[in-house]
C-alpha cells in the first residue's frame, strides 16, 4: 500500500493507494471487466471511527484479445482509497488498517489472488507528508479517476438495438476532439464492445451511437459509464457520466 | 413476431450503417429464438444433438476445469449438486468444453472421463467442442456461461450462473443462482423471471 504521510491529523480526510505491478501482458480489471474476468475488491477492517472507502478506479483501457474485449490495467497501477480520520483520534496514537483484497490476473489465462493490505497511521496534530512521490503516485490516479464535471450534460435514449449517449460539452471542446474521446460503460452486457462506437453531431449537441449486445438489459433508468477526452497537449478530461435514460 | 423482429433490425442496420450484427444468438430476445443447430460429440465420441432433445429442458453449461471461474462451483460442489438435481427431475444437462487443443482447459476425451469421475460431475453428458462451433452458435463468451433451453427449443435463459460474481466459493451460499430460478419455473410451468443476465467468468479458449 501507499502510504504518503508521516501523520494524519483528527478529523482529516486523505488518500491512501493500494498500488499493484503486474509482470508484462498480465492484466486486471475495471468495475466492468467487460466480455470476462473481474474487478479487484477489497474486505477492510479498520479500527472504530475510521472510515474506508473501497477502490477507486482510474479510467481503464480496452484491451482487445478477439474474439473478445476487457476494460482493465496493465503494468504499474495505482487504485486509490479514501480514508476519514476520526474526529476524537488522539496525536501520538496509531490506527491500523487492514483488509483482504480478492482480485483477478488474467493473459490467456486467470489466476485469482488473495492479498492482505495493511497500513499504519500515525495520529498528528496537522497532517504532514513524509513521502512526496508516493503522494504523487496517487493524486496521479485520482486525476485519472473519473468525476462529474458540471459543464457537461447527459442524457440518453435505448431501444431494442442501439443506445445513444448525448452529450452537451462546454464550448471549447468540439466534435474532432469527441471523435477521438472513448466511452467505457459500467453495465455489464448491455453494450456490443466489438462494435466501434460512432458519433453523430447535432449542434451543440453530440450523438455516440452504442449498439447493444442484446446479452443483458440495462439495469436500471441511468446508463452510466466513464468518458475519456484526451487533448492536445492538455491532461485529459476523465468524466463520469450519469445520464438518465429518456422515456 | 419473429418477421417484426427483423424488420427492426434491418431497419437499425440501415440507421447504424458500418456495424455489423453480432452472432444471430445475441440479436434475439430470448423465448422468440429458435437454438441453432448443434451437434457436439460425448466422452464415448457419440455426437448428441440439441434438436433431437425436443420435449426436454436442456441445460447447457460452457466449462473449462482450469477456469478459476468454474473451480469456484466445482470445488464447492456447487456445479455437481445443481447437476443431480435438475437431471434427477428430467432435464438433460450438457457440460460443454469449447477449448481448442493447446488451449487451457483443453484435454482428451479419456483424460475428461478420469476428470468427470474425480469431480462427481452429474450432468447428463459432456460434450468436447475442440472446433468450437457450438460455443461461436450460442455466443458463448465464459466459463462458466449458462443456457436453458425450454421443452420448445427456445432460449429460456442465458447469462451467469449466479449474481456474484467472484472467483471465491464462499460466495455462492449468498448468491441468487439464475439457472436453478429459471429451472425451477420451467418445471412448476411458469414464466422465467430474469431470463438473461451477462455472464461471468474467464473468456472461452477458443
Amino acid at each position: 500500500m501507499l502510504m504518503p504521510y508521516g501523520a494524519v491529523a483528527p478529523g482529516a480526510t486523505i488518500h491512501l493507494g493500494v498500488r499493484v505491478h503486474l509482470a508484462d501482458h498480465w492484466h486486471t480489471y475495471w468495475i466492468n471487466p467487460g466480455d470476462s474476468g473481474m474487478p479487484p475488491r477489497v474486505a477492510w477492517r479498520t479500527p472504530p471511527g475510521l472510515a474506508v472507502g473501497g477502490l477507486q478506479f482510474p479510467v481503464p483501457r480496452r484491451i482487445d484479445t478477439p474474439p473478445f474485449v476487457t476494460f482493465g490495467y496493465e503494468g504499474d497501477i495505482v487504485f486509490p482509497v479514501e480514508v476519514q480520520v476520526p474526529e476524537g483520534a488522539q496525536p501520538g496514537s496509531e490506527l491500523t488498517l487492514s483488509g483482504t483484497m480478492r482480485w483477478l490476473i488474467c493473459k490467456d489465462i486467470c489466476i485469482p489472488r488473495k492479498t492482505e493490505l495493511t497500513c499504519t497511521l500515525r495520529v498528528g496534530t496537522e497532517t504532514l507528508v513524509a513521502h512526496a512521490q508516493q503522494q504523487a503516485r496517487i493524486e496521479e490516479a485520482l486525476a485519472l479517476v473519473p468525476r462529474e464535471h458540471a459543464e457537461w450534460s447527459f442524457s440518453a435514449s435505448v431501444d431494442a438495438v442501439a443506445a445513444q449517449l448525448r452529450v452537451r460539452p462546454p464550448a471549447d471542446v468540439d466534435a474532432a476532439v469527441l471523435e477521438k474521446s472513448m466511452f467505457f460503460p459500467e453495465a455489464r452486457g448491455f453494450i456490443d464492445y466489438q462494435s466501434k462506437p460512432q458519433w453523430r453531431h447535432d449542434g451543440t449537441d453530440h450523438l455516440l451511437m452504442l449498439k447493444r449486445s442484446g446479452e443483458a438489459d440495462l439495469g436500471g433508468p441511468v446508463l452510466r459509464g466513464a468518458l475519456l477526452v484526451r487533448q492536445d497537449e492538455r491532461a485529459p478530461i476523465v468524466l463520469s457520466v450519469a445520464a438518465d435514460v429518456n422515456k | 413476431m419473429k418477421m417484426k423482429i427483423h424488420m427492426t433490425m434491418a431497419v437499425a442496420a440501415l440507421v447504424l450503417g458500418g456495424w455489423t450484427l453480432g452472432a444471430i444468438a445475441d440479436d434475439h430476445p430470448p423465448g422468440e429464438y429458435k437454438g441453432p443447430e448443434l451437434s457436439v460429440p460425448d466422452l464415448s465420441g457419440a455426437i448428441q444433438t440439441l434438436q433431437h432433445q425436443a420435449g426436454k429442458i436442456v441445460v447447457l453449461e460452457w466449462t473449462n476445469y482450469d477456469c478459476p471461474f468454474v473451480k469456484k462451483h466445482y470445488s464447492a460442489g456447487n456445479m455437481q449438486e445443481l447437476q443431480k438435481r435438475y437431471t434427477g427431475k428430467g432435464v438433460v444437462w450438457w457440460t460443454i468444453c469449447s477449448s481448442a487443443e493447446g488451449k487451457q482447459g483443453y484435454y482428451t476425451a479419456e483424460k475428461w472421463k478420469e476428470m468427470v469421475e474425480e469431480s462427481g460431475a452429474a450432468s447428463t453428458a459432456t460434450l468436447l467442442d475442440v472446433s468450437g462451433e457450438a460455443g461461436r452458435a450460442l455466443s458463448a463468451k465464459t466459463t462458466p456461461h449458462m443456457f436453458v433451453i425450454d421443452r420448445d427449443g427456445s432460449i429460456a435463459y442465458r447469462g451467469a450462473i449466479d449474481n456474484i460474481r467472484s472467483t471465491d466459493p464462499d460466495d455462492i451460499e449468498g448468491a441468487e443462482n439464475f439457472v436453478a430460478a429459471a429451472l425451477d419455473a420451467l418445471l412448476q410451468g411458469e414464466k422465467v423471471k430474469v431470463s438473461k443476465t451477462a455472464p461471468y467468468g474467464c473468456s472461452v479458449k477458443y
